[in-house]
């Protein structure tokens, strides 16, 4: 046999069994065997209600039933959801298969489609009672407005929030934006906002994270922070959006600014995005109607993210960083995960950078750097700590400058080598004359001018 | 809306991803029965699998779920070959192991068409849509199964468009086969779907452009939980839901009234390398382990809301892990500490319901199944492990020992269940006669090896009409067991064996002993067999020398009574040749005339082999009368 199909074939196989390491042959098939029982269960009380009224014991036996499956399958896969995309009728990833094709799919897929739900997707169990409730309001006539959000409301009044109500999904091609790595990084900045509220919202309504859209989009912003200036990086892309969700967004591209610098492969830069879009979620959640207080922000959010099912190594690194990303680097727990420590310089740099209104950011850019730098190899890993300082410059993006030349300047631009380590590129705000500076005029510290003062911004 | 050209899904054999027949079925293509799957390709006389590269893949049934070929052009065709070759190879992995022959047959099939493709035509450019691919404007690959086509499965994860530039490398080829045969084995697969796979790989010369799976529609409906945050307008209901969290949120503020000097420093590669060798495979176990410590310290701490019992899953799932990669020493570890923290009483329970997922059957057979053959010694690790377990564990080993029958798992359960020790032994025995003899022979040896002497009266007990690997079981403990008459007695019943090689070993240890009251059981054994084929040769010549040695002056008479019988009657019996040869055996081993005499007799009688075989047997007595007058 030659030699390179041998070697595939062993690396095929390292490959598969890696990837079957949170899962099994046995686990596959009890959910597909589960999940059938799921929607011929959940179609059998849709047709009943045509029938029958909803008080009518008959409802019993199946609600039972659906409610014992429902455990099960939330048990061996967190949460379940139920597709239906044009003919097909989906639980998770297994198409169900209907003795007669098209008549039990058009009935599910009908019935969810008047309220303009595609899919539902069940976070947590339900009570029986529930079901009947879910059922019932099902076949009623949707909401003249909104139908779905009418729905979704509905469930959450009857204690129903870990149901989630998924779009109508087409397979047709309609119009289709096609992913373009050439997307201005500012685009998908902003579009981020929307992910980022999506996946907090589910976890603060109780519904189990699911992190593969926050991953395609933290892909998108590695794809297109290769052509994007470190400024652009490093300083925030839209003050309109809620200071939560811009940390949220500054630490994620901070974190993956580092990552980059200290070479790390495209795989483990999206885990570590993925982990940083994901590390202050614990201050999303609430304790017996009481937010989360900050010393326990880091286990809740462990808590909530570990309810995720099926292994895989990206939800370790993921939840090590979340649970770790304020320790020391020099704890006496041990040293924190790689992830955790490159967190917790993103972290801390920009909760004393960001500007608040009314109060403006704690430090300036240098300052903050400055500060930092003395805790280096104590809270902060000093490897990863240098890479961090020696992308940032002395005088990193948004630093407020004064030049000798008497110019009003801002940074705008990280250390583009060795040499401009302290020089980096500026752009005029206002002239030695205090008029203010036309057309985006540009200084590069490199070749003319020097910093005599750093200024710190007022609110 | 409804696809008018969909067909009714046939009733197919199974396989992992919705059949009822599992891959752990089929090791060998041999073994494979014929389906009327997507790999229906399989050759109904056996040879189910190309042997050169012009040698087509015979084709399937005319199923549904089997790829059509398609292509009207000569590019067209080529390509829908080499796409249909991938769509095999990627399947091959729900039927067969990795490393059975099929699939490497189905790799060389692909490696063969793709490259056959790309040599001549160049870069391959599809356009993916949901169950076809289009290579400029000719359909080149369709199978309108959507959970067993390669098309559906592409598309359905949202990518749109594939471009295989000529020069790609065959390692890329396998990466992406990996990806597509995960996706086909996988079931649980949130963290990455087709096109994050793709995108991590960060392929050279295989492009991909993509969407974000299934599309939604787009619709007036505000994607938005109202009833959570407020009532009234849905965007100023977003704006409330995107700042969902407490103000100041981010308090305290790191205190840090000290400066340092920022300077730029050049990094060594490799510290730079060690920081990536931290999220290495390598490192995996360690860091599971990590979490497994925060995780199980955070439901220990009273603070704490969380509770031991939500994290059973997770513990779970890194346990089986940790179990698959045999990471013994990293089980071990988590189990000592979930032992040893000080969880609340009432979490007790939930505490041995971990403590039994890290030491349960699956778990001991995962790490058992990764261990190489040939393994010297049982990892003291594992035997902790199975001695921390909160239960006895030997029902466990038995139902292992059971069902898992490769040599290695049978010799390290069978080392298991010796360190359990005596306290088992009954309960073992007992195991013995409701076991399948090839697991009663391994229960056998465990018994013996903690009690010798009670394993050799067990299988005696067991009677001489257990397996033949029983038998063989029994010789080899008495051996080295001690000898009495009840051995005697079940070795001499060993004579009767249906195997020469039970009856030889059974032969040697009654020689061995010189078991008197074998005599007559050997006498009789030739004597029933005193002509035709049913003993060997060589049996015979070692009953003959049986005689000798464990009686030689009644031997000595009756080899006379064989080679001359006293009685006319037996003179005119046919040839009784079987015992001609065994007398003329045992009489080279006597010395003395009258047993030369008797030799030279024997040689008389007709029959040229036995002729020889009396006059090698004259050469080796003389030589006997030699030492004897020597020594």
């Amino acid at each position: 046999m030659p030699d390179e199909i041998r070697n595939a074939q062993v690396q095929l196989g390292t490959a598969l069994s890696q990837a079957r390491a949170g899962e099994d042959r046995e686990i596959s098939r009890r959910v597909r065997e589960k999940g059938e029982q799921f929607a011929k269960i959940f179609y059998g009380l849709l047709r009943m209600t045509r029938i029958h009224s909803l008080d009518n014991v008959v409802f019993e036996p199946p609600i039972q039933d659906f409610r014992s499956v429902l455990e099960s399958l939330c048990k061996l896969l967190g949460t379940v959801h139920l597709i239906c995309v044009e003919d097909q009728v989906y639980v998770n990833d297994v198409r169900i298969r209907f003795e007669i094709a098209s008549e039990h799919v058009e009935a599910i897929g009908t019935d969810l489609r008047r309220h303009r739900i595609g899919g539902i997707s069940f976070h947590d169990v339900i009570t029986e009672k529930q079901i009947l409730v879910l059922v019932g309001m099902i076949m009623e006539s949707p909401a003249k407005k909104s139908p779905r959000m009418a729905f979704q409301r509905k469930l959450t009044e009857t204690g129903m929030s870990s149901i989630e109500l998924q779009k109508i999904f087409s397979f047709r091609m309609k119009g289709e934006r096609i992913h373009k790595i050439d997307r201005e990084f500012k685009e998908v900045y902003q579009q981020s906002a929307r992910i980022i509220a999506e996946a907090y919202r589910n976890l603060a309504a109780s519904r189990l994270p699911n992190p593969l859209p926050v991953r395609r989009l933290v892909n998108e912003m590695i794809d297109t922070s290769r052509s994007a200036s470190v400024a652009d990086l490093a300083r925030d892309q839209d003050r309109q959006l809620p200071h939560y969700a811009r940390h949220t967004l500054m630490v994620t591209n901070l974190s993956l600014l580092i990552g980059g610098v200290a070479g790390f492969s495209n795989a483990t830069l999206s885990d570590l995005g993925v982990a940083a879009m994901f590390h202050d979620v614990g201050h999303s959640l609430k304790e017996d109607g009481y937010w989360v207080p900050f010393e326990r922000h880091t286990t809740a959010g462990l808590s909530a993210l570990m309810r995720q099912r099926g292994f895989h190594e990206a939800k370790v690194w993921r939840l090590l960083a979340v649970v770790e990303h304020h320790r020391p680097f020099d704890s006496p727990k041990g040293r924190p995960s790689l992830f955790a420590r490159i967190i917790h310089i993103a972290d801390d740099y920009d909760i004393l950078t960001r500007f608040r209104p009314g109060k403006g950011p704690v430090l300036s850019y240098p300052d903050a750097l400055a500060r930092m730098a003395a805790h280096s190899g104590k809270a902060y890993d000093p490897d990863l700590f240098q890479v961090f300082v020696n992308k940032m410059g002395m005088f990193p993006p948004g630093s407020i400058l004064r030049l000798d030349s008497g110019r009003l300047v801002i940074s705008v631009s990280g250390a583009r080598s060795r040499k401009t380590f302290a020089k980096p590129l500026c752009q005029v705000v206002r002239n030695a004359d205090g008029s203010q500076a036309k057309n985006r005029e540009r200084v590069d510290l490199a070749s003319e001018d020097r910093v005599i003062k750093v200024l710190q911004p007022s609110a | 809306m409804k696809n008018a050209s969909h067909k009714s899904d046939p009733k197919t054999p199974s396989d992992s991803n919705g059949s009822t027949l599992g891959p752990d079925d089929i090791l060998n293509p041999a073994d494979a029965p014929r389906q009327k799957d997507s790999l229906g390709e399989v050759d109904p006389k056996g040879a189910a699998l190309p042997k050169t590269k012009n040698q087509s893949i015979p084709s399937g049934s005319d199923e549904e779920e089997i790829e059509a070929e398609v292509g009207t052009t000569d590019s067209g065709r080529k390509a829908s070959e080499a796409l249909i070759a991938l769509g095999r190879a990627a399947r091959s992995f729900l039927l067969y192991e990795p490393d059975n022959q099929a699939v490497t047959s189905f790799l060389q099939d692909l490696k063969d068409k793709f490259y056959g493709f790309l040599d001549q035509y160049g870069e391959m450019v599809l356009d993916i849509r949901p169950w076809e691919m289009v290579l400029g404007s000719e359909v080149v690959y369709l199978n309108r199964d959507r959970e067993r086509s390669l098309s559906f499965r592409l598309f359905r994860d949202g990518v749109r468009k594939v471009t295989i530039t000529p020069d790609v490398a065959w390692n890329e080829l396998t990466k992406f086969l990996g990806i597509i045969s995960i996706q086909y084995t996988g079931i649980r697969q949130q963290e990455d779907d087709m096109v994050v796979m793709l995108w991590k790989a960060g392929f050279k010369h295989i492009v991909v452009e993509s969407v974000e799976g299934f599309i939604p529609e787009d619709d007036d409906d505000v994607d938005v939980d109202t009833a959570i945050y407020s009532d009234g307008d849905a965007a100023a209901s977003a704006l409330t839901l995107y700042s969902a969290a407490p103000e100041g949120f981010d308090m305290p503020w790191p205190v840090y009234n000290e400066r340092a000097s920022i300077r730029y420093v050049e990094m060594a590669p490799e510290h730079l390398r060690k920081l990536d060798e931290e999220v290495s495979n390598l490192a995996l176990p360690d860091q599971c382990v990590g979490l497994l410590k925060e995780i199980l310290e955070t439901a220990a701490n009273p603070v704490e809301p969380l509770k031991l019992e939500e994290a059973i899953p997770m513990v779970q799932e890194v346990s089986n892990f940790l179990s698959a990669e045999g990471l013994l020493a990293s089980l071990l570890e988590a189990m000592q500490m979930v032992q040893t923290l000080p969880f609340n009483r009432s979490d007790e329970e939930h505490r041995m319901e971990l403590l039994r997922a890290f030491s349960d059957v699956n778990v001991l057979l995962s790490v058992i199944r990764s261990f190489p053959t040939g393994l010297q010694e049982v990892p003291p690790q594992l035997i902790d492990l199975v001695k921390m377990a909160p239960e006895n564990p030997v029902p466990m080993l038995l139902e292992i020992l059971q069902n898992e029958r490769t040599r290695t798992a049978r010799w390290v359960t069978r080392n298991l269940l010796v360190g359990m020790g005596s306290d088992n032994l009954d309960h073992l025995i007992k195991t013995i006669d409701q076991s399948k003899a090839s697991v009663a022979a391994d229960l056998l040896r465990v018994v013996s090896d903690i009690d010798l002497d009670r394993g050799i009266r067990v299988g005696i007990d067991m009677g001489i009409e257990a397996d033949l690997e029983l038998q063989l079981v029994m010789l080899s403990l008495m051996e080295q067991g001690h000898y009495s008459k009840r051995v005697g007695r079940y070795l001499i019943n060993l004579l009767e064996s249906s195997s020469m090689d039970v009856r030889m070993k059974a032969l040697k240890l009654l020689v061995h002993h010189k078991e008197p009251s074998a005599f007559s059981s050997i006498t009789q054994r030739l004597e029933h067999n005193a002509s035709g084929n049913e003993l060997d040769l060589h049996e015979i010549e070692a009953l003959g020398s049986a005689m000798v040695a464990i009686k030689e002056d009644r031997a000595l008479a009756q080899f006379i009574e064989w080679i001359q019988p006293r009685k006319l009657l037996q003179r005119m019996l046919p040839k009784r040749q079987n015992l001609k040869w065994a007398a003329v055996t045992g009489l080279s081993q006597i010395p003395g005339d009258q047993a030369k005499e008797y030799i030279r007799l024997a040689a008389k009688a007709p029959g040229e082999e036995l002729h020889r075989h009396c006059m090698k047997s004259l050469v080796r007595q003389r030589r006997l009368g030699m030492e004897v007058r020597d020594a």
